[in-house]
C-alpha cells in the first residue's frame, strides 16, 4: 500500500484527531525533494530542516544528546522522523510535539509512520497542554529538534516554559493562595486566574472577596455622609486585608497572588513577609486611571502589568521588585465558538454588534454607526439616547455562557477601549482589553481600535482587524460584511493565535516562571521530614498545613508507628460517612494492602 | 464536548475486555473524551487499545524509598489525583472495579454520572446503573447468568451492544515480530499453533502436563510449529510444558514484551488457552481459540468475545465453583482429556457451516463444547456444538436473559428462547416439563406473596405516616424487615430466585437514608418490580409449557 494510504488508514483507525488535523489543511511552505541517499526530505520556508545528503545519519547523532537514564522523553519537532529513528527504539515512553500541521500533513505523505506512531504519542499544533497532567511529565525530560528551533523559536519556547512550570509544579505540589476583588471586572479576570491555575496543576486556595460585597456596599445605608462611608468602608476593607494575613497564616501557601482591587494593604503585605510567603500582584488595570499601584507597587515581592514602557518606568523609580508585563488573555473553556439555534441567532445575531459598558467615548462614537444594523449589549447605558435605543439587554448583566452567543451570532463585532475622557478612539492607547483575546478565542471576526500594543500580540490584517478612525471603521465593515470568506480566515487565524499564546494558561506559565526563578533554588521551602515518616508526630509536623487531617491523626499517640491496621482499625466502610480525611486514608490503606 | 471517565484498575484481560464499551461510545458521539485510568502494571496493554483519549496510571510504586513507603506521602499522591481528576469536570465515570475501595475513590471524585459502585454519603454502596447492580449481583447468581460481562460493562456503560469485537492494535506488532519470527524459524505458511498454559490465578490452570499432550497432538495432526506463551511468572509451568512434549515446542513464556506476543499470536493459527488475557488478545485479533474453563472460570461471563472459538468445560455439576473455593479433588481436570482438546481443534473449520449442534453423542463423554457467537441483536451469545440434555439452569437461564435484553430487543420473536432450547438441547418429556414447570412457578409465587405481603405493610405504613399514628407506625416498621429476611431466605433457599432477590436486595442499599416519604416511595417501586418481574417469568414458563404441548391439547 502506498505510504500515504497506509499513514492515514492508520490515524483514521487509531488516532481520529490527528487524521482530522491532517485532512483540515495541506501542506503549505513543505517542499519534498530527495536526498541523496534516495529518502524524501523537505524544505520549510526555504530551507532544509534533515540532511540532504544522508537524513538517516541524523538518528544516532540525535539519540546521542539524550541521556538513556531519561524514560520519559518530550521532544520538540517531527519533521519527517529521521532523528527519532534510533531514540524509538528504546525503553522510554516519547511524546513528540509537532508544532506545525504543513509538516506534519507532508509527513504523512511522504514516510511510513507506523513505528513512531506506535511508540510515540504525537501531539499536532499547540494543544499539547491537554497532555501535561502529572503523571505525564513525571521525570521528564524535553529536547528540540535543532532545525526546529530557527522556525519555531517561540513555539518552542512556549513549549518549554509550560513544561518546566508544570513539572515544577507537579513535582512540588504548589499551593497558591489567590486573592480577588470585592467587585468590578477583575472578579471576571480572578475566575479564570483561578481556573488556569488548577489546570496547571496548582492546588489554589482562593480568598473570593465578593462574598463579603453585599456587606460594603451595605456600610452606604448606615448614613448618607460620604465621609463616613468612604472611612467604614475603608475599614471594612481593611479588616479584609486582616483577613487575608489570617488565612494566610493558617493555609502556608507556597505563592500568594493578589489581582487588581484585592483588599490588600501595606499590613497585609507586611505580615506576608514575617512568613516568608512571596506575593505577586496582577495590575490588570490601566496604570493612567487608576494610581494605587504608586503606594502598593514596592511592597508587593512581583508585580505584573498590562502596559509596559512608561508604566514600567514610574514601576522600577518608586523601587517596585521584579516587575513584568503580562497583558491580558482569553479563557479558552468559556470562550469558544457556540452551536446557535434558530432562535438564538435571531436573538443574538447582527451585522454588527457591540458587547461592552457605555463608557462615555463609547456613547459618543457609537452615534456614528446608527445607520448599520447594529445592536449594543451591556451595562450602564443611557437608554433614553440614540445609541441607547440599540441596547438589546435593558443594562441588564450579562454572563459569559450568553455574550458568547453574541460573538458567535454577529458578522462584525466591534471592540472599543473604553475611556471617560476622550469622545472616541485613544490615539495614544496602549494596552489591550481582555475583548480582543475573548471575540478571537471564540472564532468571531473583530474590529478593534488600534493599539500601541496590539501588533505584538495578534497580527493584524491576518489575525485581526483594525481601525483608527470612524471613517476607516465604516470602510472596513462596509468591506468586511461583503466579503464572508475573509472575514472567516481572520477570525480562524485569531482563534488559533489566542489558543497557542494569549489563554489564561500561558499568563500563569509565564507568571509563575518568573516567581520560580525570582525565588530561586529554595523555592518553595523543603516541607521537611524529620525522623520515621510513619511515625505519627512526623506525619503531624508534616500535614500542619491540614487541620483535618491533624484531626484524624489525634486518633494516634504522637510516639508511635502508624501502621496499615492502625488506618483500617479506624475506618470502616459501610459505618456511616467519611470525611475527606478518611476517604483518602481508605483509599490508602487499601492500596498499600495490595501492594 | 462529553468527557468521560473510565475506572479500571484490574487486570490485562479486564481492559481488552473495556474496549467495545470504548468504541461505541465513541461511535455515539466522536466528539467524546475518553480518560482511562488504569493500574501502571498493566500501563503497556492500554498502549495497544484504541479510542482512549488520555491514559493516567495509578502508580504507587514509585513513591517507594528503599521498598518501604510513607503512608503521607501515598496520601498525598492520592489527593492529588483527586485534585487533577475533578479539576477535568467529567460528565460520567463508568467504574469496573469491584472494591470498595475504588468506591470511596469514586465518591470523592464528585462526578455526576456515576455508573458502577460508588459510596454514599453515609458510606455505603450504591450501584445507581441497574446494569451494574446486576455485575454486582451477578456473582450470586452466575448459573443463571447468560449475559457475557463485555456486554454488561456495555450497557452499562450506556452502549447497545452491537456485535463489536474486541479491539487490539494489532497491525504494529505484526509487523515487529516480523525479525523474530525468522529467529524463530517460522516461516510464511508454516502452521502454528500457541499454548497459553497460565492463568492469573493458580487453582485455574489445568495442568500443563495434559497442556503438552494437547500440543503434540494437535502438532502431529497438523504438522505445526508449537509456541509457549506465558508471563515471568510462569515460567515454570512453561518449562513444564515444553519437557513434557515429545513434539519440538518453542518456549517463549517470559521471554516476549506484551507488543511481542499480540504479534505472535496474531501469527498463530490457533490458541489453546485457560481463561486469560491471551485468550483475549486472539479474540481481538482474530485467531481462534480452544478455551479451557475449570472451576470457577465461567465461559458465559468471560469467554472468547468473537465468533469462531470453541469453549471447553467440564461436564460436572458443580461447575462453575464459586470463587474462592479450594476444591478437594479438582476432579474437572480430568473431565477434559488432552484429546478432546485436539478433536475440538478439528472442529474449528466446521464452525461456519452449522448453526445447531453437530456432534456426534459419543464424542467428548465428559466435556462440554460450545461456540460464542453474535445473536441478531449484536449480543454476544454461546451455543452448544453438541445436542445434549437440557438442564434446569438452561432453561431459567434463557428466560433471563430474554427477560432482562427486552429493552434492547424490540421486534424479537417472544418465543425465540424456546427455538434455542429446541435447537441445542433435547428437551424433557411432556410430564417432566410440566411437573417442573409446576414446581418453579410454584417458587415464583412463593416469592410474590411475600412481596405483596410487604408491599400491603410498606402502604400500611404510608397511610399511618401521613396519619403521623406513632405506634401502629412502629409496629408495622418492624413488620418489614422481618418480610425482606424471608425475601433473601427465599432466594438462598431457591437459587434461581437470586437474580431478582439479590437485584432487590442491591435495590434496597441503594436507597439513601433520606425523608421517609421518599423512602417509602422507593421501597414500593422495588417490591413492585420483584413482584411484576415475578408474574413475567411465570407467563414464560407457561408459554414454554403450551408451545411444548401436542396440539390436541392446546
Amino acid at each position: 500500500m502506498p505510504i500515504k494510504e497506509k499513514n492515514l488508514k492508520k490515524l483514521q483507525k487509531e488516532q481520529p484527531q490527528l487524521y482530522e488535523i491532517y485532512l483540515s489543511g495541506d501542506c503549505g511552505g513543505v517542499e519534498t525533494l530527495q536526498s541523496k541517499s534516495g529518502l524524501p526530505v523537505f524544505k520549510f520556508k526555504d530551507v532544509a530542516v534533515h540532511s540532504l545528503y544522508k537524513p538517516e545519519e541524523e538518528a544516532s547523532r540525535f539519540a546521542s544528546g539524550i541521556d538513556t537514564a531519561n524514560k520519559n522523553i518530550w521532544l520538540f519537532g517531527l519533521g519527517y522522523g529521521y532523528h527519532l529513528a534510533e531514540l524509538i527504539k528504546r525503553d522510554a515512553t516519547i511524546t513528540i510535539i509537532e508544532p506545525s500541521a504543513e509538516i506534519f500533513r507532508s509527513a504523512v505523505e511522504n514516510i511510513d509512520l507506523t513505528e513512531i506512531l506506535d511508540r510515540c504519542t504525537v501531539v499536532v499544533g499547540s494543544s499539547f497542554r491537554t497532555r501535561m497532567g502529572r503523571p505525564e511529565l513525571k521525570s521528564a525530560h524535553l529536547a528540540a529538534f535543532r532545525p526546529y528551533l530557527r522556525f519555531f523559536e517561540s513555539g518552542y519556547k512556549n513549549l518549554e516554559t509550560a513544561f518546566r512550570v508544570r513539572e515544577f509544579v507537579g513535582r512540588k505540589n504548589l499551593k497558591v493562595m489567590l486573592v480577588g476583588a470585592l467587585y468590578g471586572g477583575s472578579v471576571t479576570t480572578f475566575r479564570y486566574v483561578q481556573n488556569a491555575l488548577e489546570r496547571i496543576g496548582v492546588e489554589v486556595v482562593p480568598f473570593d472577596a465578593t462574598h463579603f460585597a453585599s456587606a460594603f456596599f451595605k456600610i452606604e445605608d448606615l448614613t448618607p455622609n460620604k465621609a463616613h462611608q468612604q472611612k467604614l468602608q475603608s475599614l471594612f476593607a481593611n479588616m479584609l486585608g486582616e483577613g487575608v494575613a489570617a488565612m494566610a497564616e493558617h493555609i502556608r501557601p507556597d505563592l500568594l497572588l493578589g489581582m487588581a482591587q484585592a483588599p490588600m494593604d501595606i499590613a497585609t503585605l507586611k505580615h506576608l513577609k514575617k512568613m516568608k510567603i512571596p506575593s505577586a500582584f496582577w495590575f490588570v488595570e490601566d496604570f493612567r486611571t487608576l494610581d494605587y499601584w504608586k503606594r502598593m507597587a514596592p511592597h508587593y515581592d512581583y508585580f505584573f502589568t498590562i502596559q509596559r514602557g512608561e508604566f514600567i518606568d514610574e514601576l522600577k523609580k518608586i523601587g517596585a521588585n521584579h516587575v513584568a508585563y503580562l497583558p491580558q488573555a482569553a479563557s479558552p473553556e468559556s470562550h469558544r465558538p457556540v452551536e446557535l439555534t434558530e432562535a438564538e441567532k435571531t436573538r443574538y445575531g447582527s451585522k454588527l454588534s457591540f458587547m461592552g459598558s457605555g463608557y462615555f467615548n463609547r456613547k459618543n462614537f457609537f452615534k456614528g454607526l446608527l445607520d448599520y444594523d447594529f445592536k449594543i449589549w451591556g451595562t450602564e447605558w443611557d437608554l433614553d439616547t440614540q445609541v441607547g435605543k440599540r441596547v438589546q439587554n435593558a443594562n441588564n448583566r450579562m454572563d459569559p455562557e450568553e455574550y458568547v452567543k453574541i460573538f458567535s451570532a454577529s458578522k462584525i463585532n466591534l471592540n472599543l477601549h473604553s475611556s471617560n475622557k476622550l469622545e472616541g478612539i485613544d490615539p495614544m492607547g496602549d494596552f489591550v482589553n481582555p475583548r480582543v483575546f475573548e471575540l478571537a478565542a471564540c472564532g468571531a471576526f473583530s474590529l478593534v481600535d488600534n493599539r500601541a500594543e496590539l501588533a505584538s500580540l495578534m497580527e493584524p490584517g491576518r489575525e485581526i482587524e483594525t481601525f483608527s478612525s470612524l471613517n476607516e471603521l465604516r470602510e472596513k465593515i462596509d468591506y468586511y460584511l461583503k466579503h464572508k470568506d475573509e472575514r472567516l480566515k481572520i477570525a480562524a487565524a485569531g482563534r488559533q493565535r489566542v489558543l497557542r499564546d494569549h489563554t489564561f494558561e500561558n499568563r500563569m506559565e509565564e507568571l509563575l516562571a518568573a516567581v520560580i526563578e525570582g525565588e530561586g533554588d529554595s523555592f518553595p521551602p523543603e516541607k521537611k521530614r524529620s525522623g520515621s515518616p510513619n511515625l505519627v508526630q512526623t506525619m503531624m509536623e508534616e500535614g500542619a498545613d491540614d487541620p483535618e487531617l491533624l484531626e484524624f491523626l489525634k486518633k494516634f499517640k504522637p510516639d508511635e508507628m502508624l501502621t496499615l491496621e492502625k488506618i483500617k482499625g479506624e475506618l470502616d466502610i459501610g459505618k456511616g460517612g467519611f470525611s475527606r480525611v478518611e476517604s483518602l486514608m481508605y483509599v490508602v490503606g487499601e492500596v498499600l494492602e495490595q501492594k | 464536548m462529553k468527557k468521560i471517565l473510565i475506572l479500571n484498575l484490574t487486570r490485562i484481560g479486564d481492559l481488552i475486555q473495556t474496549t467495545p464499551l470504548t468504541a461505541g461510545l465513541k461511535e455515539a458521539d466522536p466528539d467524546t473524551s475518553i480518560t482511562m485510568l488504569a493500574h501502571t502494571n498493566f500501563a503497556g496493554i492500554c498502549k495497544h487499545l484504541p479510542n482512549i483519549d488520555r491514559l493516567l496510571l495509578f502508580n504507587v510504586k514509585q513513591l517507594e524509598q528503599g521498598n518501604k513507603v510513607a503512608i503521607l506521602d501515598v496520601y498525598r499522591y492520592i489527593e492529588n489525583l483527586v485534585k487533577e481528576l475533578k479539576a477535568e469536570k467529567f460528565d460520567m465515570l463508568v467504574n469496573l472495579s469491584h472494591s470498595p475501595m475504588t468506591m470511596v475513590f469514586a465518591k470523592m471524585l464528585g462526578i455526576p454520572d456515576v455508573r458502577g459502585g460508588c459510596a454514599s454519603d453515609d458510606g455505603y454502596r450504591v450501584t445507581n446503573d441497574p446494569w451494574f447492580v446486576y455485575f454486582t449481583g451477578m456473582i450470586d447468581f452466575r448459573l443463571y447468568n447468560r449475559l457475557n460481562l463485555v456486554d454488561i460493562y456495555q450497557i452499562g456503560g450506556g452502549v447497545k451492544p452491537a456485535a463489536r469485537g474486541l479491539l487490539v492494535e494489532s497491525e504494529g506488532p505484526a509487523e515487529a515480530v516480523k525479525p523474530l519470527l525468522k529467529e524463530l524459524g517460522i516461516e510464511e505458511g508454516d502452521a502454528v499453533i500457541g499454548v497459553q498454559a497460565g492463568a492469573s490465578l493458580k487453582e485455574r490452570r489445568w495442568p500443563p502436563e495434559k497442556f503438552a499432550v494437547s500440543a503434540d497432538e494437535i502438532s502431529k495432526r497438523k504438522n505445526a510449529k508449537v509456541l509457549l506463551f506465558g508471563a515471568p511468572s510462569e515460567k515454570e509451568l512453561g518449562d513444564r510444558v515444553a519437557s513434557a512434549m515429545r513434539q519440538p515446542s518453542i518456549n517463549l513464556v517470559g521471554k516476549t514484551s506484551l507488543e511481542e506476543l499480540i504479534g505472535l499470536v496474531k501469527r498463530c493459527d490457533l490458541l489453546i488457552t485457560n481463561d486469560t488475557a491471551t485468550m483475549h488478545i486472539a479474540s481481538a485479533v482474530g485467531t481462534p481459540s480452544i478455551a479451557l474453563f475449570f472451576v470457577h472460570a465461567y465461559p458465559v461471563e468471560t469467554g472468547p468475545y468473537g465468533e469462531g472459538s470453541i469453549t471447553i468445560e467440564p461436564d460436572i455439576e458443580c461447575f462453575p465453583c464459586s470463587h474462592g473455593t479450594h476444591c478437594p479433588h479438582y476432579d474437572c481436570f480430568n473431565r477434559v482429556t488432552p484429546i478432546d482438546v485436539a478433536d475440538a481443534a478439528e472442529l474449528l473449520p466446521e464452525l461456519k457451516n452449522h448453526n445447531e449442534p453437530f456432534v456426534a453423542p459419543e464424542k467428548f463423554p465428559t466435556a462440554r463444547l460450545f461456540t460464542p457467537f453474535f445473536d441478531e441483536y449484536g449480543f454476544w451469545d454461546l451455543r452448544p456444538l453438541k445436542k445434549q440434555r437440557l438442564r434446569e439452569h438452561e432453561v431459567l437461564g434463557r428466560i433471563y436473559r430474554h427477560l432482562f435484553l427486552q429493552p434492547y430487543m424490540e421486534d424479537a420473536d417472544s418465543k425465540e428462547w424456546i427455538g434455542y432450547l429446541k435447537r441445542n438441547f433435547e428437551l424433557w418429556p411432556d410430564e417432566d416439563r410440566h411437573g417442573w414447570i409446576e414446581k418453579e412457578t410454584a417458587k415464583f409465587r412463593k416469592l410474590a406473596k411475600v412481596a405483596s405481603d410487604a408491599r400491603r405493610t410498606l402502604t400500611d405504613m404510608q397511610s399511618e405516616y401521613k396519619k403521623q399514628n406513632v405506634k401502629k407506625l412502629q409496629r408495622l416498621a418492624k413488620k418489614l424487615p422481618e418480610l425482606d429476611e424471608r425475601i433473601s431466605t427465599l432466594g438462598h433457599a431457591h437459587p434461581e430466585l437470586q437474580p431478582f432477590v439479590r437485584i432487590f436486595e442491591m435495590g434496597k442499599e441503594n436507597i439513601p437514608d433520606s425523608a421517609l416519604g421518599l423512602m417509602f416511595e422507593k421501597t414500593r417501586i422495588l417490591y413492585k418490580s420483584l413482584i411484576d418481574a415475578t408474574a413475567v417469568i411465570i407467563g414464560l414458563l407457561k408459554e414454554w409449557d403450551e408451545a411444548e404441548r401436542p396440539a390436541a391439547h392446546v
